[in-house]
């Protein structure tokens, strides 16, 4: 049972990409670890969708940013693993300036009341 | 850039393999969700519950995870064309008629083109096309019942000597040989067109050919941009026929050209 009281948001479309990317700076995961990471890391407040993780991260996979190979799970399963390529690190950098840019501007903005 | 290709042509045609990678993919998230579903303290019957209310349609997901294999439009295209394959295999009557009405439709459009191209949209091969009248006596359906009838040498000869509107004066024939009968009372043949019919339309002789049954050479002509004059038969008609009374100014000014 969650204790938690915030209510879970869904990510928004055009962040999703830069929080997989960013999840996986950190190595290889498959997608339920990286939906479970990036849940965690965000004390439960971003729930990432299934049904908008898979086609993000093949989508991803797609632009070459991400690469995706077969291995097995940490209870030996097999498990298809992603892993960011050169381009996907270069991506990730530019998306995180970008959006330090916007929420930078958006608290500005908001801090002015 | 290459990757994207890659990728794509990889969805497109290791069809099966990027399916059964997709399914189990999703397969093995499920699993993990109904296992830790259990770890919170579900029975399996509601983690399962669970953890496919959580998913959504999985049918729904598969089909978005395919569209971002950006093979969709190829797809779909596919599909569209083997269903319609499909539906005119089972109608076997109306895909006759449609394929027959396609024929004909296409045929007499293309047949119908090709002779406004050649009549109204190629421009004639001589010079100023615009300028060349044809002309005919209309005899009003009297004697032989014929309203047009050729032009008789007498005609030719009279028109060419008295022409005052036209630069030049030709006789024409298609297939019939026309004779003319100049003052020396001497009979020439003139096969095809006249060399002043093509020294006025701006064409050159190409080709000449003796015939030994006739006094007269023959020409054959053909539509090319002047490189040699009208040649020697043309003088040796001009001068076997009656003098002219006045030579027209505008003859002059294309001969000079």
């Amino acid at each position: 049972m969650k204790v938690c009281s915030l209510k879970a948001f869904q990510v928004p479309q055009g962040t999703l990409d830069l929080l997989i990317l960013k999840t996986l700076a950190l190595g290889p995961q498959h997608g339920w670890a990286v939906s479970e990471r990036i849940q965690q890391v965000s004390s439960e407040v971003l729930r990432v969708q299934q049904g908008s993780l898979y086609p993000a991260l093949h989508r991803l996979e797609r632009k070459g940013w991400i690469k995706a190979k077969w291995g097995s799970s940490e209870n030996n399963r097999r498990a298809k693993y992603y892993e960011l390529t050169a381009a996907g690190k270069k991506q990730l950098a530019a998306d995180e300036v970008s959006w330090k840019t916007l929420t930078d501007a958006v608290a500005l903005i908001l801090g002015t009341s | 850039m290459f990757s994207d290709l890659c990728f794509r042509l990889r969805a497109l045609f290791r069809r099966t393999a990027s399916e059964s990678e997709l399914d189990a993919e999703l397969n093995f998230h499920f699993e993990r969700q109904v296992e830790k579903n259990m770890r919170s303290g579900m029975t399996r019957e509601e983690a399962v519950r669970e953890a496919r209310m959580d998913f959504g349609g999985m049918t729904q997901v598969k089909e978005d995870c395919r569209r971002a294999w950006g093979t969709a439009l190829i797809e779909t295209l596919v599909q569209d064309i083997g269903y319609g394959v499909r539906l005119l295999v089972r109608n076997p009557g109306f895909s006759t008629t449609a394929l027959l009405t396609l024929t004909l439709g296409i045929g007499a459009t293309t047949a119908i083109f090709s002779l406004v191209d050649a009549v109204l949209l190629r421009p004639l091969l001589y010079r100023d096309p615009q300028r060349l009248l044809e002309i005919y006596e209309d005899h009003g359906g009297v004697g032989l019942g014929l309203t047009y009838d050729a032009d008789t040498p007498g005609a030719y000869v009279s028109l060419k000597r008295q022409t005052q509107i036209f630069e030049d004066v030709a006789a024409v024939d298609g297939g019939n040989e026309f004779s003319l009968v100049a003052d020396g009372g001497e009979a020439r043949t003139v096969m095809d067109e006249s060399a002043w019919c093509l020294r006025s339309a701006g064409c050159a002789l190409v080709r000449r050919r003796q015939r030994p049954s006739h006094p007269a050479c023959h020409f054959r002509w053909a539509a090319r941009r002047p490189t040699v004059g009208p040649g020697a038969y043309t003088r040796a008609l001009d001068r076997r026929l009656p003098p002219k009374p006045e030579e027209p100014s505008l003859r002059r000014e294309s001969n000079s050209k």
